[in-house]
């Protein structure tokens, strides 16, 4: 032979070659040909060794659809094709320690050699276990590829005082059998033959308890409102994002959780139904399902409602109105006071800028600088809320007041001519959306906004004035109806009305409660106070209507295309 | 010259030069290097006195291994071809294969070499034994025991069979 080789010293670099060798680099045509070179259940293991010759696998027949697997249906495997059955096929164990897995995808049933199968029944498979049961006793996971096994405590130990012969303890003592899904020590959950109870085995705990290698017995589980002196009946087990549910034959569903922490799944589903836009229609049967779940619905407070008017001072009194707002607490804060006289009409508002105080100084200054109008009986009124007590107790009877408003305080309190009362923001909207309003703006802007409304109640204050030389008090009248100024409200606690000011109009007008009614019935005598009742709420449909039509013509102001009628 | 055309006809003590990766040359018969399909695809192009060959991706030893495959195959199928026509005994493919199994049960590291060298030479004969190989090193193991073998690491987080 001619091989002349020059190589000097082949073996002198040999260290020099001794990079470790990367298999896992592969070329994938190379790979293509290892796998068409192995047999199935080669195939399925060579599939788990890597990433990159598991991706490969997948290209032949080792079943990926977008990331999820197709199953493999295991089914029994007899050597002549075609052959009937044996007879003992009906005991749903294996004879031979082989299994046919059969392959959706080439249709055809793949022989595997599975040694440890041999006369075992499967009496379950989850997430990649088989779950064997011998006549013996003996319970096994079986990894059916690897041949991994794992040991479960024998079925003598659920019942020692109870014999069985081989063919019923196979074939009849485990109705079903899971596993949860971690894949390196699960837990294992049956239900026994009498499903009265759940056992329970986790391997590889054993040195923790007390009483090693045995399975744990749940007979009634955690159900809210169960009945537990029954004993339970279950149907069917199940792992559902890594809780466990059990099915019991009354309906119930029991949620068991085998993680240790029982209280943060619990509330993990419970947020998770609050959450939910699910709509419940608080029928049984859902309510059921939420005290199975351990969840309880709320008992919500129903809402209140409160009536509420805005009326008239008495005669020769000034209704005062105030509000005084803080944007945060403390903040920029502002005030604003109306006032009427006794027929309902603006004659004045007092609008004001506070320093950075809080609500309570800016309510209880708006008061103050309400009251401080001279030669006027003056009846403050303003929506206190929460401090109101405040205000009423500290302000009036102790004279404890804060020290930004006490010289205010000190002038109104020497008054005998002023009434002070809390009423709710709805009657006081304007006040109150001054204030705010106000205190939201920026500095700049606050002169001309308080400019704008003088010049408002100027104006109102003129055509009032004009129209009454004409018919009086139906002129009078027709101009607060439209002057948005006076505020009537149902007030719903707990669910609030947005109410603006211009809704209701004109039932502040009137000295008496009872609005339109009242003063038509006063006037017209009692027949025509029932037609002005029912008529008012005819004239509230209309006016919604004529809302509409307004807005329409607004529509048609903006967005010249309307004109052409509305489809 | 045109005689390379048919080798069989001109006596072949025409030789080839293999250079590896780590340079060393190789100065072997034609008809050995043409086993390699590679070098046959490119053979009649190249000038007499320049037929050198450089492996950028075999190194020596490797290189060293698959001359003798060839020189072994040739030699054989050589062999076989004379024996047939004596009709004798034909017990030579045989030897051959027994040959082959004996020549390609090498460690992991070896077989990978050859088996990219047969991919790059692109021999066929070689390359089907190596998988073969392969292969029947996978056959009948564990998972976790073909990672050993093939000293892979597993960076499979997920369990192909753990899911249902």
């Amino acid at each position: 032979m001619c091989l002349s080789a020059n190589k000097s010293s082949p073996t002198s670099n040999k260290s020099l070659h001794k990079v470790v060798v990367d298999w896992n680099k592969l070329p994938d045509d190379m790979l293509k040909l290892i796998v068409k070179h192995l047999a199935f259940p080669d195939f399925a293991r060579f599939g788990s060794v890597c990433s990159s010759w598991r991706s490969l696998a997948s290209v032949g027949l080792h079943l990926h659809h977008k990331g999820g697997r197709l199953p493999w249906l295991i089914v029994p495997y007899y050597d002549v094709v075609g052959q009937a059955p044996p007879a003992n096929t009906r005991d749903n164990y294996c004879p031979d320690p082989a299994l046919g897995f059969f392959s959706i995808l080439d249709g055809a049933i793949h022989k595997v050699d599975i040694p440890e199968l041999q006369g075992r029944r499967i009496c379950g498979s989850s997430f990649g276990w088989l779950i064997t049961v011998h006549g013996n006793s003996e319970f096994q996971l079986l990894r059916p590829f690897t041949g991994k096994v794992v040991n479960l405590p024998p079925l003598t130990t659920v019942f020692p005082d109870m014999v069985w012969d081989t063919n019923r303890m196979r074939n009849q003592y485990i109705y079903k059998v899971i596993t949860s899904p971690n894949a390196e020590s699960p837990i294992v959950i049956a239900i026994p033959y009498q499903l009265a109870m759940l056992l329970f085995y986790k391997p590889g705990e054993d040195n923790d308890v007390d009483d090693p290698f045995i399975w744990k017995k749940i007979r009634g589980g955690h159900v809210k409102g169960g009945s537990r002196q029954l004993c339970p009946i279950y149907s069917d087990i199940t792992f559902y994002k890594g809780d466990l549910y059990a099915l019991r034959c009354r309906g119930e569903v029991l949620y068991e959780n085998t993680r240790p922490r029982d209280g943060q799944v619990r509330k993990a589903i419970r947020n998770a139904y609050q959450k939910s836009d699910g709509v419940m229609s608080n029928t049984v049967q859902e309510l059921a399902a939420l005290h199975a779940l351990g969840l309880h619905n709320k008992m919500r407070t129903t809402p209140r409602e409160v009536e509420c008017y805005w009326t008239s001072p008495p005669h020769n009194f000034l209704k005062v109105k105030n509000d005084g707002c803080a944007r945060r607490n403390p903040g920029v804060a502002e005030r604003e006071t109306m006032f009427r006289s006794y027929t309902g009409e603006v004659i004045g508002t007092l609008i004001g800028g506070l320093m950075v105080t809080t609500n309570y100084v800016a309510k209880s200054k708006a008061i103050a600088r309400g009251g401080d109008k001279e030669g006027h009986q003056a009846w403050l009124d303003s929506n206190l809320g929460g401090i109101r007590f405040h205000i009423s107790s500290k302000c009036l009877s102790e004279n404890q007041v804060h020290l930004l408003v006490k010289e205010d305080w000190e002038r109104i309190r020497t008054k005998v001519n002023i009434m002070i009362t809390s009423t709710w923001r709805e009657v006081n909207f304007r006040a109150d959306v001054c204030a705010k309003k106000r205190a939201s703006l920026p500095n700049e802007v606050k002169h001309w906004w308080a400019m704008s409304l003088q010049l408002k109640v100027k104006r109102l204050k003129e055509e009032r004035e004009h129209n009454s030389k004409g018919d009086g008090e139906v002129k009078l009248r027709k101009v607060d109806l439209f002057s948005n100024d006076t505020e009537v409200a149902i007030l719903k606690k707990g669910k609030r009305l947005p109410t603006s000011s211009g809704t209701d109009f004109a039932l502040g007008s009137f000295p008496d409660n009872g609005g339109y009614v009242v003063w038509v019935d006063e006037a017209f005598g009692p027949f025509w106070g029932f037609q002005m009742g029912s008529l008012k709420f005819l004239i509230g449909v209309i006016n919604k209507a004529a809302y509409l039509v307004l807005y329409d013509d607004y529509m048609k102001c903006f967005f010249p295309i309307l004109k052409s009628g509305m489809p | 010259m045109k005689d390379s055309f048919n080798p069989s006809i001109e006596p072949p003590k025409k030789t080839v030069t293999l250079v590896s990766s780590d340079g060393y040359d190789f100065e072997v018969e034609e008809e050995v290097a043409l086993e390699s399909q590679v070098i046959k695809d490119g053979f009649e192009d190249k000038a007499v006195d320049d037929r050198e060959y450089l492996l950028f991706n075999v190194h020596s030893d490797t290189l060293e291994l698959i001359i003798k495959y060839c020189e072994k195959h040739v030699s054989s199928r050589k062999s076989i071809s004379a024996a047939a026509a004596s009709s004798s005994s034909s017990n030579g493919e045989e030897a051959l294969k027994e040959w082959d199994e004996h020549f390609i049960s090498v460690d992991t590291n070896t077989l990978y070499d050859i088996l990219m060298a047969a991919d790059y030479l692109n021999i066929k004969s070689l390359l089907d034994l190596a998988i073969q190989k392969v292969a029947d090193t996978i056959h009948g193991r564990s998972p976790e025991q073909i990672r050993k073998k093939f000293n892979i690491e597993n960076d499979s987080i997920i369990d192909p069979w753990a899911s249902e």
